[in-house]
């Protein structure tokens, strides 16, 4: 009995320590799948009179967190939109930052929205800057 | 976006002429260092790559006159070498814990001698001490940035990271 238990025991451990990666294996190609529902986005575009124009077919640049591109690996994320027309903004956050109040705390006040919002951590600030020829601001130096 | 591997690309035009750069923003940057997003940012048609800073949260932002904020953050730069620096924001809370945000920035070209920034951020947990949240956030973005860039392009997919850390659960 003891010999089958410690059978069992092997047995179970062999595909774990004998796959090179991952036991779990697809019989379909992932990226390509997935490649059909990568989303495109494109804004910001000139007339011919260099003038930014929103209604191009592409619609207007995300410009709040709420219709913002997002990314995220499981514990980091980040949401991605244009503020201005010369400014990216890249929030970032991590998944298990909230703002944790509890009774025991003077500074509770039994709120769900006020003792446990996500806590945020800051932005990234992405800008560029105009030319003679463009119509964006100027970097004062 | 790619959605298999995590990758969100840009291509920005500033000018007519043609001047911009691209930016590049891995969600899966590391394998071996989960906790790390990496922002590149290259010049492209005689740009430069566009000015990148952090604004760090503030605690205060927050208009109930109930809510007692954590006190502001504080910042520490460090110069690595010629080409890198380390910036970590620490965060402290009410209970006496602290959390940070690391980010480290590499000025360089590539090899097309295109200037390009590259800059690893990573987040820490809440932790005991700034000390503690010092080196979480030190060894994941120094020890990203110690991988190949090449490696950030092509060996990162989300699908695959999933699976490993499926199998390491079960």
């Amino acid at each position: 009995m003891r010999s089958l238990n410690l059978s069992l025991f092997l047995l179970l451990l062999t595909p774990v320590y004998s796959a090179p990666t991952s036991p779990i294996t697809f019989g379909i190609d992932l990226d390509a799948v997935l490649e059909r529902s990568s989303p495109t986005f494109q804004w910001g575009m000139l007339d011919d009179a260099n003038n930014y124009y929103p209604n191009d077919g592409y619609g207007d640049r995300p410009q709040e967190w709420v219709n913002s591109m997002f990314g995220a690996n499981g514990d980091l994320g980040y949401m991605l939109y244009s503020p201005t027309k010369n400014t990216l903004r890249l929030d970032v956050s991590k998944l298990t930052l909230w703002d944790d109040r509890t009774p025991d705390m003077d500074d509770y006040v039994n709120d769900y929205v006020l003792d446990q919002p996500r806590m945020g951590s800051g932005y990234f600030e992405i800008t560029w800057w105009g030319n003679s020829s463009s119509d964006l601001p100027r970097k004062v130096s | 976006m790619d959605l298999f591997k995590g990758v969100t690309n840009l291509s920005v035009l500033t000018s007519t002429s043609g001047e911009g750069f691209d930016l590049t923003i891995f969600a899966n940057a590391d394998l071996t260092s989960e906790n790390v997003i990496v922002i590149s940012a290259t010049g492209t048609g005689g740009g430069s790559p566009p000015d990148i800073t952090f604004v760090p949260a503030n605690p205060n932002n927050n208009d109930h006159d109930s809510y007692i904020p954590n006190p502001p953050p504080t910042t520490r730069r460090t110069n690595l070498d010629e080409f890198s620096s380390l910036e970590e924001i620490f965060q402290p809370h009410l209970k006496g814990t602290v959390h940070a945000t690391g980010i480290l920035r590499v000025e360089d070209y590539n090899l097309n001698e295109q200037q390009r920034t590259t800059i690893y951020t990573s987040l820490s947990p809440v932790l005991e001490s700034e000390d503690a949240a010092s080196e979480y956030v030190r060894d994941m973005t120094i020890g990203a940035n110690s991988t190949s860039y090449s490696n950030l392009v092509s060996g990162r997919r989300g699908g695959e990271r999933l699976l490993i850390r499926d199998a390491k659960q079960t």
